[in-house]
């Protein structure tokens, strides 16, 4: 299982699912920037990781198709941030970002870029912060979306999920859809969930791919919601972990709990980083 | 012949020949940058006519070959066309291995001197079923991330002395009984595994059966789906 190669004729599926609610205004534990600035600047930076590992001699080519959707810019609202599109293959992202911006790279940055360099960074979407958080609407439209491509791409890797959010649904209990979005399969294996839980709180310790529902705090339950939410680290995920000297075992959610900048971007990379280890 | 599921045009291989010369050689560009196929191709097309040869100087071919071959690279590349992806991928430059061959006639034998850079492999086949490979002889040593020549940071001027490979050179003298083959990493990797050199030696002057052939062993994941190059040498 998550073995399939990923290639054009068997492409992979990447969906990122940002809260862009109110609360996601506050500043980001350990940084000046606010949890919707650095989630987009985040998201925006591995899609770009993704392009480049999929960039050729002849343009990019399609290894996988990328969704992105948002939920909470309006109130109850969740939709697409791509306009007009729900899931596209990547060159077309490559294609028609909203703008590239010049920057100066800093160091341990984007791949073959040096310290120092200055090269065009792509931006797909804007940070927004501003209503309720109606995740389960935006879940019920993640559903809807990985079934109709699993029903075109059966024997493709399995869809990676990845959502990054700061608070509790205020439209019902998520769970229920997030467990039929895992229940979801191609031949290769159930589609994955990713969770990330983004903290305001200075001090507070990130919990990243805990193995129990018992490490977390007792009285939080939408820590235990999202842990529910979260698919179990398939090998391949937890070597790419282990490589990196997290403390993995072979029950580790695809979870972080109260993370920080530092969390949110090793999120990303470990739940993007094995699908493309299969890149033919 | 390209991976499966690729078009031709996007094969990263190269092969070039000089007969007259008696050389030959084959490159493998790495996937993983861009512009691989054009490095891969420089390399070989210049190794082959290059004034100096392995048999009086192996040590000093890459002072030699590099600053053509990347003049050639660089030219070749249309820079100022390039989208904002392929603009930032071409930071990092482009990379391929490369097996050399240099072959010399010497009365009633040949003498031959080869140099590598990555697992690129080169057999010699001897009449009783005997073989030498070189530079890898089992199957076990073929990875995701053998030795590669590197173009240099396109942004840089490149100080030549950090480009220069790693290599390893071998020699010996064959007969005219002796057959040779060049072949990149996953046809090389096979032919260890299963040492059927017979099937290449019938199936190499029909380039459809062999397309057919080694798509089917690719297709039955006995062979890694990757771009496939091959030389076969025999004497006559």
């Amino acid at each position: 299982m998550y073995e399939s190669e990923i290639s054009r004729r068997n492409p992979g599926l990447f969906i990122f699912l940002i809260d862009q609610s109110r609360s996601m205004s506050h500043k980001l534990s350990g940084t000046m920037r606010s949890k919707a600035q650095e989630a987009a600047d985040a998201v925006n930076r591995q899609i770009y990781e993704l392009i480049y590992r999929c960039t050729k001699t002849d343009g990019v080519r399609d290894y996988f198709h990328i969704g992105i959707v948002g939920y909470g810019a309006a109130p109850d609202l969740a939709d697409s941030l791509i306009a007009d599109e729900t899931i596209v293959p990547i060159s077309r992202l490559a294609q028609n970002p909203l703008r590239t911006e010049r920057r100066k790279e800093r160091a341990g940055g984007s791949q073959g870029v040096e310290e120092g360099d200055e090269f065009e960074f792509p931006i797909w979407f804007d940070p927004v912060a501003r209503s309720n958080t109606p995740m389960v609407k935006a879940l019920n439209l993640v559903k809807e979306w990985v079934d109709d491509w699993v029903a075109e791409h059966k024997d493709s890797y399995p869809p990676v999920v990845i959502h990054i959010t700061d608070g509790s649904a205020t439209d019902g209990d998520p769970v229920p859809v997030a467990n039929s979005i895992m229940d979801i399969s191609t031949s290769d294996g159930n589609v994955l969930m990713w969770n990330c839980h983004l903290s305001e709180s200075r001090g507070v310790t990130p919990l990243e791919f805990p193995s129990s529902e018992g490490v977390l705090p007792p009285q939080d339950k939408f820590a235990k919601e999202l842990f529910t939410m979260s698919s179990t680290l398939p090998k391949s995920f937890v070597d790419v972990a282990a490589e990196r000297s997290l403390n993995v075992t072979q029950n580790s959610r695809a979870y972080v709990f109260n993370a920080g900048l530092d969390e949110l971007i090793e999120l990303l990379d470990i739940g993007t980083r094995a699908p493309t280890e299969n890149m033919q | 012949m390209s991976k499966l599921g690729n078009k031709d045009s996007e094969c990263e291989d190269s092969i070039s020949f000089n007969l007259k010369k008696k050389r030959f050689a084959i490159a493998d560009g790495a996937s993983s940058s861009m512009f691989s196929d054009v490095w891969a191709s420089c390399l070989t097309s210049n190794v082959i006519d290059l004034e100096t040869d392995l048999f009086t100087n192996a040590s000093d071919l890459f002072h030699i070959l590099l600053p053509i071959a990347r003049e050639e690279w660089y030219s070749r590349i249309e820079w100022n066309n390039l989208k904002w992806f392929q603009t930032n991928k071409s930071f990092q430059g482009s990379y391929s291995t490369l097996l050399y061959l240099e072959i010399k006639r010497i009365e009633e034998r040949y003498l031959y001197r080869a140099l590598c850079v990555g697992d690129s492999c080169m057999f010699v086949l001897s009449p009783g079923g005997t073989f030498y490979s070189f530079p890898y002889k089992k199957a076990s040593q073929f990875n995701n991330s053998p030795k590669l020549i590197w173009t240099g940071r396109k942004t840089q001027t490149n100080n030549l002395d950090t480009l220069l490979p790693d290599f390893v050179t071998t020699g010996g003298y064959i007969t005219e009984k002796n057959e040779i083959i060049l072949a990149t990493d996953a046809l090389s990797k096979w032919l260890i595994e299963t040492r059927n050199f017979s099937i290449l030696r019938d199936l190499v002057v029909n380039d459809s059966r062999m397309r057919d052939y080694l798509s089917n062993e690719i297709d039955a994941k006995r062979m890694r789906n990757d771009d496939i190059s091959l030389i076969y040498l025999s004497f006559t």
